[in-house]
């Protein structure tokens, strides 16, 4: 009857009902996913290095309130320090000559020391190469070769709706931590990341987001469409994100080289009354009432204002791209980089123009210092 | 022979597949262990305490597990069970290492006590778990318990992994990808075959990681207070020897914190002659990383971690020398005859 | 050999062929399933300024269902021509204008209707059918698609799963508005954006519109608690959206509470609906509709999540220990909002409003034409199917007899629903093909021409099998109702004179 039993059990599968999810099939196939990704998860300590502030805003006293209470003047806003978080992160192998990928989490604070631990227990002092700010990623090098390297999930199976697993490795050298769920899209933040519903959470930064096969689809970061970092209040909203391994695999020669990658910034205030076709340039006098004082938010800045771009424009080509509506440019210039150059058909009034437009680099949620940071140590000498 | 019993596998197997697809699993388990859990009606009043928390029924006596909290007062607390019906509760036990409590009912009602695994069952991190509970007030008496799907993400010492001293248990909890919020805790933890493999616990910040961190007691760990509580009647806590921690006048050094401001590296500035760290290797300059599997990144973490170590354990560390990363371990004092 | 050799080859066979559907990778039937649902979920967003939320398209028109929180910023008068007009993006990548057609600002849905483009190709939307909780269990996996954070620059939806963690949940609401009387409760990750936009069930069918989620710790930390009106509280209120009315939600402007295992009643208008049935003060409120009532929050759900001028049945005990049932209707919950007051869809069509206007002529003139008085009818009711849930509307028959004279030979209806009260019913008018009538059960007045009906499976067709003749001209005698060509209910009528019109 050897036979018999296996086929039965594979009937009874197929009667199950289309789109179920079958749980016992995760319960199979999830811890058989994690010791296949486990081998290629690294746990980083970063140590030393100084805590960045970012200033708070200093608030003027209110009108008549020049004394407090107690007749004293009212004390100033404590300097906040940026949420940032100390403890160890994750990465990934992906050179078996000792480059590893993590997210940039743990180096916000530009510390001295950086330790990988591999699986099989070793500790290596890593050295930091280039720094990715668009995917929230860093590179890593330790002196060690032969790694073991993750098997990259097909492109043609990576669709919203597939069941996929967040892994890091912060917690020790057992099985790597994980959390369930699935890809909720894919092609965000211009095309750079996954978007899962799977908890994503400073235990995995830098880990692998992966699929039942244990196969990796991408690296966790803490991303936002506003950039890194900005995204550290989204860790339980079930939004977390994964700069796609396709994608990683074209910058690394940039980052081996050290190189730093930004996110590009045009500078443009899209009008979002305009249904299309094209996208209109919001006009100088934003709706809504401001503080008094405030000056008024322009539409055209930095790059756009370099480029001759006015308020009321009607952008209609991007590259040889009809725009449909605002989102569309949105859209196509959130995949673009600082440094990239682009060529718009642009109506203003009667006339068609042709602009080009160089953008440049989008500010950061907090700005980080370059690393190395040089700070003396106690006994360097 | 071979061939008819094949053919008739392959039979019997057919008819199956004309009926209705089975009720899925998860439906069949939630309905199976919901019967187990019940609301626990706490003194209400107290600001920033739920007065309403979840507990499992784990005796047809009437034995119900539930977490301890300020709420819990003899007179005043209360259990309503799956059907609505409110039943007065006395507190027969409590365990404040672990957090817990036992509450007691009498009922002619007839209970479902949740099923629990076999002695030894280690659920580990990937398996798929069913958490349960009445969080926020969501349900009323009599209305069913909420669910949520997840799995398990880890086993591990959360003490160690807090930087806040306030996490009690000196012991491996379970952490899971399904939320627990004020009100579930209590609430039952079940893998896919419907047994309880652990009790909700608590959302505890962790400022390590600025995150807020929930967690669940494994039922290994809740099973020395069930069977002191439920084998006898008695609530006695085993009195516990104070764990003597190692200090660094006792090891043997003294390190690089003179007086600045945010508490730097674990920098040696002098090991003693003869101590436990002389021993180990350690020099001037070397920097601690790990010590017994905790990193250490500062000083005054340093201290921290020591506190909750044995000193009459051996301790292996891990530290930098230059660009080496080194083991050691600290010998324990031999005992003096 | 022999057997044992051919059924083997057979049986290797099987398992591939039989598991087609469940490819290792992951179960592609549910990826095909994300991916054709996602071409129903629209992001909805105000026409001004950034901000919004998520919608579905429930019909081939491209009726969009969605929140009206998500909606109620357009609605300020002070917006002109504008009001009523939002912007929705579909995953085709378009961005389209809506306008707002029906409002149900109690139970926090709005209904909108999508306006294809200059360029745009005629031709069906891909829209989505309702489901039911009554299908559905604790663990019930469940897919809730969104746009939350405004995420979706391309308009592709944000897809989250969970299980159904609890079924015909109470949330109250503030001052009477949003409440949620029957939600479904998910673990499936909602966020602010997700509101209006769908959950559905694994078999493609909305379970319920997104709306709330449970907030912990500072207000910022999502706790996997998210709420979704019930699609069949969202059935009782779509046929009204879909004829542009604004909705409310019923009442029997009483209170009762529960003690010592009875539902007293605690509180009670006067002149309201159950004073009017002889309720007073102190007497304990039995079943409603046939079902034992279980308690204050049981009352509350039960009639919350019904429209106002709905019928329902009450039984009660009086306090001298008389047992009386009866029929009483449901008043508005709260007076209406004066901010909404005066408001119409902006945008109705013109011929519609023609139309509405001709037929509501016509019915004065038919109800008015013998001095202002309407036939009375006695109707009995026999069920062949004792498992048919089905309540029959009030005066739809008179009406149609009032409005059609001479009396159309076959008179079909449509019924919107398994539960028919004062929803609408759909009269299919021969001989022009396709034309639906949509009447008032209770007043016989139309709401509207040339809409389609709500497309759920669960259809009720009333089909006249006899006829008579009265003083008050030719009525229908017996008619059965049907669905799917069983007969769930026979309808017995008797003519018996007339009476004066309200």
């Amino acid at each position: 009857m050897k036979y018999g039993i296996p086929i039965a059990a594979t009937l009874a599968l197929a009667t199950a009902a289309p789109a179920q999810v079958e749980v016992e099939r995760l319960a199979r196939l999830a811890p058989a996913a994690l010791k296949r990704i486990d081998p290629c998860l690294v746990t980083i300590q970063v140590y030393g290095g100084t805590r960045v502030n970012t200033p708070v805003a200093k608030k003027k006293p209110a009108e008549g309130k020049e004394k407090n209470q107690k007749g004293k003047p009212p004390r100033r806003p404590r300097r906040r320090p940026f949420p940032i978080a100390r403890g160890a992160t994750s990465g990934v192998i992906i050179s078996p000559d000792g480059l590893i990928i993590t997210s940039l989490w743990s180096f916000q604070l530009a510390p001295t020391t950086i330790v990988v631990e591999l699986r099989d227990g070793r500790k290596l002092m890593a050295r930091a190469l280039g720094r990715d700010f668009s995917r929230g990623l860093a590179l890593l090098q330790v002196e060690a070769g032969d790694l073991p390297l993750p098997e990259p999930a097909p492109p043609a199976t990576i669709r919203p709706g597939r069941l996929v697993l967040a892994t890091g490795r912060t917690f020790g050298p057992e099985l790597p931590a994980s959390s369930m769920g699935i890809l909720s899209a894919v092609g965000r933040l211009g095309g750079r990341a996954v978007q899962t519903d799977a908890d994503v959470s400073p235990s995995c930064y830098g880990g692998a987001l992966i699929d039942l096969e244990g196969r990796i689809i991408g690296v966790l970061a803490p991303l936002s469409p506003r950039g890194f970092a900005a995204g550290i209040q989204w860790y339980d909203s079930g939004i977390g994100f994964a700069a796609t391994w396709a994608g990683i695999e074209e910058i690394l020669p940039r980052l081996r080289r050290g190189e730093e990658i930004h996110p590009g910034r045009a500078g443009i205030a899209l009008d979002p009354s305009h249904l299309g076709p094209g996208a209109v340039i919001a006009a100088p006098s934003l709706p809504g009432r401001l503080p008094p004082g405030t000056p008024q938010p322009q539409a055209v800045t930095g790059p756009a204002k370099k480029a001759g771009l006015k308020a009321k424009d009607r952008i209609l080509e991007m590259d040889g791209v009809k725009i449909r509506h605002s989102f569309h440019l949105e859209n196509l210039l959130a995949a673009c980089y600082a440094g990239d150059q682009v060529a718009l058909t642009v109506k203003r009034g009667e006339k068609l123009l042709s602009v080009k437009l160089t953008l440049e680099k989008r500010s950061m949620a907090a700005p980080l210092p370059k690393l190395p940071f040089p700070v003396k140590v106690p006994g360097q000498r | 022979m071979k061939a008819a019993t094949i053919t008739i596998g392959l039979a019997a197997v057919v008819p199956l597949s004309a009926q209705e697809p089975p009720r899925s699993l998860l439906q069949d388990l939630f309905a199976r262990v919901s019967p187990a859990l019940v609301q626990v009606l706490g003194a209400g009043g107290i600001r920033g305490v739920p007065s309403r928390g979840t507990g499992v029924v784990l005796s047809a006596k009437g034995h119900i597990i539930t977490f301890d909290s300020i709420a819990l007062k003899p007179k005043a607390t209360s259990v309503a069970l799956a059907d609505g019906t409110q039943v007065p509760a006395r507190i027969l036990a409590r365990d404040p290492e672990r957090g817990l409590a036992m509450l007691k009912i009498e009922t002619k009602r007839k209970l479902s006590p949740a099923v629990l695994p076999p002695r030894g069952t280690r659920p580990g991190p990937g398996a798929p778990v069913l958490l349960t509970g009445f969080p926020f007030k969501v349900a009323g008496p009599g209305e069913s318990a909420s669910a949520f799907f997840g799995l398990i993400k880890a086993r591990l010492r959360l003490d160690l992994r807090l930087r806040r001293a306030s996490f009690p248990l000196r012991k491996e909890v379970l952490l899971t990808d399904t939320p627990v919020n004020p009100g579930s805790q209590g609430g039952g933890l079940f893998d896919l075959q419907g047994r309880l493999i652990g009790v909700a616990g608590r959302l505890v910040e962790s400022t390590e990681t600025n995150t807020l961190v929930s967690y669940c007691l494994p039922i290994d760990e809740v099973r020395p207070f069930l069977d002191r509580v439920m084998g006898g009647g008695g609530a006695k806590q085993e009195a516990k020897d104070p764990i003597p921690p190692p200090t660094l006048a006792g090891l043997g050094l003294k390190l690089f914190d003179f007086g600045l401001r945010s508490s730097p590296p674990a920098y040696i500035h002098r090991v003693r002659h003869g101590s436990p760290a002389a021993r180990a290797g350690l020099r001037p300059d070397d920097l601690i990383l790990e010590i017994a599997g905790r990193p250490v990144r500062t000083c005054a973490e340093f201290r921290l971690v020591l506190k909750r170590l044995d000193a009459r354990q051996r301790l292996a560390f891990t530290f930098k020398r230059g660009r080496t990363v080194r083991q050691g371990v600290f010998e324990p004092p031999k005992e003096e005859r | 050999m022999g057997l044992v050799e051919l059924v083997l080859p057979l049986l290797t066979l099987l398992p591939a062929q039989a598991s087609a559907g469940h490819s290792p990778g992951g179960g592609e039937d549910r990826l095909e399933l994300v991916h054709r649902l996602a071409g129903t979920v629209c992001a909805v967003m105000p026409l001004n300024r950034r901000g919004g939320g998520s919608g579905v398209i429930i019909d081939p028109e491209g009726t969009v269902l969605t929140n009206f929180h998500v909606v109620a910023s357009a609605l300020d008068p002070k917006l002109g021509k504008k009001r009523g007009v939002m912007k929705v993006g579909t995953r085709d990548g378009r961005l389209r204008r809506a306008r707002v057609i029906g409002l149900d600002p109690g139970g926090d849905l709005a209904l909108l209707r999508l306006e294809r483009g200059a360029d745009e190709k005629p031709g069906p939307f891909p829209w989505a059918p309702l489901g039911s909780q009554e299908e559905l269990r604790v663990g019930s996996f469940a897919l809730a698609m969104g746009n939350p954070f405004l995420l979706a620059t391309d308009f592709s939806p944000t897809v989250t799963m969970g299980i159904v963690s609890g079924l015909h949940r109470y949330l109250p609401g503030r001052r009477g508005k949003l409440v949620y009387p029957d939600c479904v409760q998910t673990d499936a990750r909602i966020n602010p954006g997700n509101s209006g936009g769908p959950l559905f069930d694994m078999k493609g069918r909305i379970i319920g519109i997104n709306g709330r989620i449970s907030v912990g710790q500072r207000g910022r930390v999502n706790v996997g608690l998210g709420f979704a009106i019930s699609a069949d509280q969202a059935r009782l209120f779509i046929p009204d959206m879909r004829a542009g009315r604004l909705c409310h939600h019923g009442s029997l402007l009483l209170d009762a509470r529960d003690y010592e295992g009875e539902l007293v009643v605690a509180a009670i208008q006067e002149k309201g609906p159950a004073w009017n049935a002889g309720i007073r003060h102190g007497d304990i409120l039995l079943e409603l509709d046939g079902d034992p009532l279980a308690g204050q929050n049981d009352l509350l759900q039960r009639i919350a999540r019904l429209p106002a001028g709905w019928w329902v049945r009450l039984a009660w005990r009086e306090r001298k220990g008389g047992r009386r049932e009866e029929r009483l209707r449901l008043v508005p919950a709260v007076p209406p909002d004066k901010k909404l007051q005066g408001w119409e869809p902006a945008g109705l069509d013109e011929l519609l409003r023609r139309e509405r206007h001709r037929l509501e002529a016509m019915a004065r003139r038919a109800l008015g034409a013998k001095g202002g008085t309407v036939p009375v009818v006695a109707r009995t009711f026999s069920r062949p199917d004792r498992a048919a849930a089905l309540d029959p509307p009030r005066a739809i028959l008179p009406a149609l007899g009032a409005l059609h004279p001479p009396f159309p030979k076959a008179a079909e209806f449509d019924g919107g629903d398994r539960v028919m009260g004062r929803a609408v019913c759909v009269l299919l008018l021969p001989g022009k093909r396709g034309e639906r009538l949509f009447l008032d059960p209770d007043s016989g007045l139309p709401l509207g021409t040339g809409w389609s009906p709500d497309p759920t499976e669960s259809e009720v067709r009333l089909v006249v099998t006899a006829w008579q003749e009265s003083p008050a001209g030719r009525w229908p005698r017996r008619v059965s109702w049907r669905r799917e060509g069983r007969e769930l209910l026979v309808e017995e009528i008797e003519v018996k004179g007339r009476r004066q019109s309200l």
